[in-house]
């Protein structure tokens, strides 16, 4: 009992459980409202909620989604080539929030999600676009194709404030903000489109970007700065 | 040098604790045997102190790791892992009595590393890292009490332990998932060739008079972490070099993969021949415990080939 090595390990060990109790094991958890009251309305979109099933859910966790279709009222042509057929072709919005990530449970990826399905990733890349108030935020872009449909795909993860497209980066911002704030929410966003065959990809990527410009400034009522 | 000489009690450790632990009862104990002259009275008490503050770190977070060994089907095997680390350091008690104790203060170097990973994961929330942290710590431990020698000796035990810890899901999807995919498809080829017409969409099998999800579209091949750990048990007692025991340990995942399309199959045959509904039901109990015994069928099958192609040459023990 007076080896000095024993009693470091003692010391050492004492100091890490006060510092492992010192701290709740809970997060901080701040107030938002409830994903069904975004707005039905987005610009000259209407929205329509679509049912989640029950398997899915399961699938997804404890969180709050939204699962939507807006489609616009008015014809929309942003091409100068085609002709304005398919102008209101409907957006798909998708948006998980977490308000906890400590049990264990990490957001979905679209990565894995979207060929489970059957669709592959025919290019992406990670970008950087403007919402309707002028800021600029990160976002993953992703042209989808399964047999002859093709669809434009948007998504990011947003969690205080801050969005990122990479699933990794997104982790590890969020291990961060755990250590420095005690939060783990976060949110995936998804806003997708199809292309049809009649436009050209930049028509299908005005719409989503355009639709994802103003649906940004919403977003911090849903999901915390 | 005076804890070499002491003994364990054991009582206060929690359950994932046990494995390493005994074998510092086992080891102090053959120590005790050779200075057995001078007697000690409170030889367990150090024992005690270091065991009480494990558990007053670990507890939490032990109790979450065996609540998800309960809950995760992928992870039920963590159950056995530590009874199988404790087998390991049992069967080598031997060698470990014959291996000289020498306390040592550069494994203290690991107990900080250890408690700088613990913090970290737990403010962090990175469940991977705060239970890795353990593994190193007991690591630690074992160096600075029992020396470097000892930690050699023990560190298959220790390493085995890892297998009872849940891989991140974002890391783990990554392995998985394009092996749930491969099994989707080579199930898709063959039931044509039984009769059944399918439109395969990724991990979505639409069949003639329904579709059928690999349900967890996301989550890839579930069994494929138990059936590797039991795939290392299975090559531990039967095999002896470690060369055939990798082989064994890879085997299971081609393995994972061919149960997977047994399984799809299986269940587009009942739905095409008999019932739909029983089919699903099928499906589901398919995806567990029969699952699991088709895989290992799997597992000693390829073990028979092995033996066939390349015949163990001499015993090595």
């Amino acid at each position: 009992m007076k080896s000095p090595r024993f009693w470091t390990v003692v010391l050492l060990l004492v100091v890490t459980a006060l510092i492992l109790h010192s701290r709740g094991d809970t997060d901080r958890v701040p107030a938002s409202e409830p994903l069904s009251r975004m707005p039905e309305t987005i610009g000259q979109w209407t929205g329509q909620d679509l049912p989640i099933g029950d398997d899915v859910l399961a699938v997804l966790g404890k969180g709050d989604f939204l699962n939507r279709v807006y489609t616009s009222s008015q014809p929309m042509n942003v091409s100068q080539t085609s002709d304005p057929v398919d102008a209101n072709l409907p957006i798909g919005l998708f948006i998980g929030y977490f308000p906890t990530q400590r049990t264990g449970q990490s957001i979905h990826s679209p990565q894995n999600c979207l060929p489970g399905a059957g669709w592959t990733f025919d290019s992406h890349r990670y970008t950087t676009i403007t919402d309707a108030t002028g800021k600029s935020f990160r976002v993953g872009e992703y042209q989808i194709s399964n047999g002859e449909t093709r669809q434009f795909v948007i998504y990011w993860y947003q969690a205080h404030g801050r969005s990122i497209p990479n699933e990794y980066v997104a982790r590890a911002y969020m291990v961060a903000d755990a250590i420095r704030m005690d939060r783990t929410d976060g949110a995936l966003v998804r806003v997708i489109t199809q292309i049809s065959p009649t436009e050209t990809v930049a028509d299908a990527r005005g719409r989503a970007v355009r639709f994802t410009g103003l649906l940004a400034p919403m977003l911090p009522r849903f999901i915390p700065n | 040098m005076k804890y070499n000489v002491l003994r364990m009690t054991g009582s206060a450790q929690a359950e994932s604790h046990s494995p390493e632990l005994l074998a510092n009862r086992q080891d102090s104990g053959s120590v005790r045997l050779e200075s057995a002259g001078e007697p000690r009275r409170y030889g367990w008490l150090p024992y005690a102190i270091i065991s009480a503050l494990l558990v007053v770190i670990y507890y939490r977070i032990a109790g979450k790791l065996i609540y998800d060994w309960y809950t995760i089907p992928d992870y039920s095997h963590g159950f056995l892992v530590p009874l199988f680390a404790g087998y390991l350091i049992w069967d080598k008690r031997e060698s470990l009595s014959a291996t000289p104790v020498r306390p040592t203060w550069s494994g203290v170097s690991l107990i900080v590393f250890a408690i700088i990973l613990l913090i970290l994961g737990v403010y962090g929330v990175e469940l991977f890292t705060t239970r890795m942290s353990f593994i190193f710590l007991m690591g630690g431990l074992i160096w600075t009490f029992f020396g470097g020698k000892m930690l050699r000796e023990l560190r298959f035990p220790l390493l085995v332990l890892i297998l009872a810890i849940p891989i991140p899901a974002i890391i783990f999807n990554h392995i998985t998932f394009p092996l749930q995919l491969l099994a989707s498809r080579i199930a898709s080829d063959i039931l044509p060739m039984l009769g059944v017409p399918v439109l395969q969409e990724g991990n979505v099998i639409q069949l003639p008079v329904m579709k059928l999800e690999v349900a967890e579209a996301c989550s890839g091949i579930r069994s494929l972490m138990s059936l590797f750990a039991l795939a290392i048990f299975y090559g531990y007692f039967l095999e002896r070099t470690t060369s055939r025991r990798t082989i064994l340990a890879l085997a299971s995942i081609p393995i994972a993969v061919a149960a997977n399309v047994v399984r799809i199959v299986g269940t587009g045959l009942c739905v095409q021949y008999w019932d739909p509904d029983k089919a699903l039901g099928f499906f589901h109990e398919f995806s567990g415990w029969v699952m699991f015994v088709i895989s290992l069928c799997c597992l000693y099958l390829v073990h028979r080939v092995m033996e066939l192609i390349l015949p163990a040459t001499g015993k090595k023990a």
